[in-house]
């Protein structure tokens, strides 16, 4: 006994070693990373210092320097040996640089116009406007977008560029300028006040559960129990036809439907007729993108069910059915009668099992019209993949979607656990006979 | 099965409900070996030449037998692992009286509730963080 | 109500398991389907409740033909062997469900159900399910669901295989006089010959797929049409011996015992092989025609006792007496036949 109990547990140590790399370190990490404002910008590892105009707002917004930040924010043109030199490598005019050199080495106007003016004044003068401008655009310096590795580094520029900072500027500097990630509880703030946020909690519900009670579980029950009185051929043709779509590879099986939906595909050439101009009926109306949502998830997701539910009906003794008919039940009381009724915890399993797998999917709606039209099909898992993992409006913000992906994981568990009171677990799973 | 009641309306009511989803197959299929004008559903030829992947190599698209290779590779040893762990684990779960056992059925349940993308985005920073990013031996990781 | 089987043919895929098969029960009767595992008894019976579509031939209720017709609109009632009661349903429920089906009044189910439960005894199991009910509770149940709505015919299939010996004796009882109270047609599948003999008006007796003889019990068990009948009805077993008719006997080969037989039998069969059967009842110490052999087993059964005598060429004779005779395994005996009750059977196991 105690024997095989260590041999037992050390049986589990593997799988235990995967749920740990696979479930629980993830979702401890996106713990971690939800409270952080990691992105592309910030980078994953360490940060560098930028002056940036989003920082600038910072700088003007937290510590009211609106002069500093404005000064920092300016281009300044200077004439200087590096400018001059570039402007002689990119085909300026020779004779006019060497006396720009010689009359204004070391000045400094605030913008181009001057510049191109005192240009305009020397004796060499370049012949056209183009040339002119070919000239002037070497003297341009600012501190804007460019990266600095270190904090000293910046503050060297800063320096350089003629700016003198107080001790507290360049404690301002430093917070606003850097890029680097840092922990935060800002994601979530901005989760509760974006409206955005609301819609895909909305759009959330209504898709768990009307997939779930359309497909899963309502689609699933049409398809075993009228499967159940076919024989024994038949009902295996059906069941494998509506097994395909989930072995089908979600790419191949979601372009099936978009041939269908797509504005030159089947649906569009058959309505044409009646009056329907060809569209994409995929993505056209909200509405309709919900209907193919619904479709394409609720058709995969309805083989489970089906299976769980056949081998249960299987399960029913025949003498159940004949006693039924010889008691004078029609299909339809048979079915409210005898079969629902002995169906009642594959049920409640699909529906508990089911609400969490549609609550965490979110492939092929990716696929299908990631999330369009306009955010109308936006789910909260679509939401957290494309803010963390898709190219979505530049940045990959992955700090606020390990924040979204942590109310998911919190939902999620908090279900499961409801289930799991709800089905009795403990009970379900008696002790094992053999040792 | 079916006891008493007749067969077909059933097998009828199912074959209505089925039979969009055979042609979506079908169509799909005979999309890969036809061409197709623009704005009709009618094939108008037969050809291999969507197929034509797997004996030449297309410019500009890696090896299809190399893309083969790597799935195969990676279901196999993938296949494998699971099998393994999973027999382990299933057998002395289901045979042996192991403390707090509902404990851990109970877990397959709630683990069920972690959403992949949640797997996803650790993953995705962890490589980039080891800069083992888009190289195979990730797969095994 | 009448029930009439017209060369009732059901058959599986190729397998033909009932030929050709007619069968009548008369208004009112309980008649016994007997015969070995798998002769085709249950078969039978889900044809006549509508379960199993007949291949050929005619199902009659009364002066309606219902051959055609679905189980739900012939309005029989079954006892499946297993009771087939609704897991899932009160007991109440269960007995209910035939009225509720027909959409009947609340009111009106639960007077019939009382009514019901009162005289099969299981009032008091009403509200519980049939998973918390004892075997022959589940028994009754099923009984009271079968003739809740007075059905015209009531199909019993081994009812009372799964009871226990007490329990199966007390139930057989309780059944024939429900039978008789309602005065509805049933029919009873068994293999039980007991069973059969003790509860039915009349028995059937099947092999193969075909009904060898149907007649009431005492007649079949004195009055057999074959060996197989013979065999099959008594218990203990009929003894067979083989042997030859000469002059106007049935000469014993390993004895020598001659064994008379009617003027008749040695007339139609002198010189021919025939096998009579024994019963234990007519072979007795103080029988006529005596015989010797060897004691080779004995069961005290109680008020009798039972004696296995084994002749020479290994032959067994069987003999149950009242009165415990002073004898022990291995001792030789020489009891008697009585040969006014021999059956004698030709080389078919036709009766002679
Ligand atoms: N659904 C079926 N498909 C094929 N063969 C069947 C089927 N039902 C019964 N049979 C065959 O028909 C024959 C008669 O079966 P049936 O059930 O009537 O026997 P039975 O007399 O009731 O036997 P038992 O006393 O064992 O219940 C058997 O040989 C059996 O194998
Ligand atoms: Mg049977």
């Amino acid at each position: 006994m105690g024997n095989s109990r260590h041999l037992g547990l050390f049986l589990l140590i593997p799988a235990g070693i995967f749920v740990f790399l696979f479930f629980l370190m993830p979702v401890v990490l996106t713990g971690i990373f939800a409270f952080t404002n990691m992105s592309t910008a910030t980078g994953i590892k360490g940060g560098a210092y930028m002056i940036t105009e989003s920082s600038m707002l910072s700088m003007t917004g937290e510590y009211g320097e609106d002069v500093l930040a404005e000064r920092l924010l300016q281009k300044v043109y200077t004439i200087d040996e590096a400018g001059l030199a570039a402007a002689l490598e990119s085909g300026g005019d020779a004779a006019a640089i060497k006396e720009l050199k010689t009359r204004f080495l070391g000045e400094v106007f605030d913008n181009r116009r001057d510049v191109e003016r005192a240009i305009k004044a020397l004796n060499a003068r370049p012949s056209s406007t183009r040339a002119i401008k070919l000239i002037s655009a070497n003297f341009e310096r600012s501190v804007v977008n460019v990266r600095f590795e270190t904090e000293e580094e910046l503050l060297f520029a800063i320096s350089d560029f003629g700016i003198s900072l107080t001790e507290i500027q360049i404690e301002a500097v430093q917070k606003v300028a850097y890029t680097g990630w840092y922990f935060t509880t800002q994601n979530f703030k901005t989760m509760i006040s974006l409206p955005d946020t609301k819609k895909t909690m909305i759009n959330t519900l209504f898709y768990v559960f009307t997939t779930l009670i359309l497909f899963n579980v309502g689609f699933a029950l049409v398809l075993s129990i009228s499967t159940h009185y076919m024989g024994t051929g038949t009902a295996g043709f059906f069941r494998s036809i509506w097994l395909l779509p989930r072995i089908t590879p979600p790419v191949l099986y979601v372009l099936m439907w978009k041939w269908l939906a797509w504005d030159s595909g089947f649906l569009a050439v058959i309505l044409e007729p009646l009056g329907f101009a060809p569209r994409n009926w995929l993505l056209d109306t909200p509405a309709n993108a919900w209907t193919f949502i619904i479709l394409i998830n609720g058709i995969v997701g309805a083989s489970m069910g089906m299976l769980i539910f056949s081998s249960a009906i299987k399960a029913i003794p025949d003498s159940l059915f004949h006693a039924s008919e010889v008691d004078g039940a029609s299909r339809m009381q048979q079915i409210w009668h005898i079969i629902l009724p002995q169906l009642r915890w594959p049920i409640l399993f699909i529906t508990s099992y089911q609400t969490l797998s549609l609550l965490t999917s979110f492939e092929y709606i990716l696929l299908a019209t990631n999330g369009g039209p306009g955010g109308a099909t936006e789910v909260w898992a679509l939401a957290t993949y494309l803010k963390a993992l898709s190219n979505y409006g530049g940045a990959l913000q992955y700090g606020y979607g390990a924040a979204l992906s942590l109310v998911l994981v919190v939902i999620g568990i908090t279900l499961s656990l409801i289930y799991l009171k709800v089905f009795n677990f403990a009970n379900m799973t008696s002790k094992p006979k053999i040792e | 099965m079916g006891g008493n009641f007749r067969k077909w309306p059933m097998v009828l009511f199912l074959s209505v409900l089925t039979a969009p989803l055979i042609l979506m197959y079908i169509y799909l299929f005979v999309d890969t070996v036809t061409n197709t004008p623009p704005g009709t559903m009618i094939p108008n030829e037969f050809t291999l030449e969507h197929w034509r992947f797997l004996t030449e190599i297309i410019p500009g698209r890696p090896s299809i037998w190399l893309a083969t290779w790597n799935t195969f590779v990676f279901a196999s040893v993938t296949t494998l692992v699971v099998l393994v762990v999973s027999s382990a684990a299933g057998y002395s779960l289901s045979r042996l009286q192991l403390p707090a056992r509902s404990f851990f059925l109970g877990g397959i349940m709630v683990l069920h509730a972690f959403p992949t993308v949640t797997l996803l985005i650790a993953i995705f920073l962890i490589l980039q963080m080891l800069g083992l990013y888009n190289t195979l031996s990730v797969l095994f990781w | 109500m009448r029930i009439l089987l017209e060369k009732f043919t059901k058959k599986f895929g190729n397998l033909t398991v009932i030929d050709e098969m007619d069968l009548e029960v008369r208004d009112g009767e309980m008649l016994a389907l007997l015969g070995g595992s798998g002769c085709g008894k249950s078969t039978t019976l889900f044809a006549i409740c509508g379960i199993h579509k007949v291949n050929s031939g005619r199902i009659m209720f009364g002066d309606r033909d219902v051959t055609n017709i679905t189980s739900q609109e012939r309005n029989v009632g079954v006892v499946f062997q297993s009771f087939a009661l609704y897991p899932h349903m009160t007991v109440e429920d269960n007995i209910g469900f035939p009225l509720k089906i027909r959409k009947e009044s609340k009111a009106e189910i639960r007077r019939k159900v009382d009514e019901i439960a009162e005289m099969m005894h299981i009032e008091p199991f009403l509200k519980r399910r049939p998973g918390e009910l004892s075997g022959g509770q589940q028994q009754r149940v099923a009984l009271a669901r079968a003739l809740i709505r007075r059905p015209d015919v009531l199909l019993l299939d081994e009812p009372l295989a799964n009871l226990d010996a007490t329990l199966r004796l007390e139930m057989r009882s309780e059944i024939r006089r429900i039978q008789q109270e309602t005065g509805i047609t049933a029919i009873l599948v068994t293999h039980d010959q007991v069973e059969a003999m003790s509860m039915c008006d009349r028995i059937a007796i099947m092999d193969a797929g075909k009904i060898v003889q149907i007649c009431p019990p005492r007649e079949m068990y004195t009055n057999p049409v074959s060996d197989y009948v013979a065999g099959f009805l008594g218990s203990p077993p009929i003894a067979f011996l083989s042997g030859q008719i000469q002059d106007g006997n049935f000469v014993e080969p390993s004895t020598g015992t001659k064994m008379p037989v009617t003027a008749a039998i040695a007339t139609s069969h002198a010189g021919r092989e025939v096998r009579v059967g024994i019963r234990p009842e007519y072979f007795q110490p103080d029988g006529a025609t005596k015989i010797k052999g060897v004691v080779s087993f004995i069961e005290a059964q109680g008020r009798e006792t039972l004696y296995d005598v084994t002749l020479p060429d290994g032959n067994i004779l069987r003999s149950i007496q009242g009165a415990h005779s002073p004898v022990n395994i291995g001792d030789e005996v020489e009891w008697g036949v009585n040969t006014e009750h021999m059956l004698v059977f030709d080389q078919d196991g036709r009766r002679i």
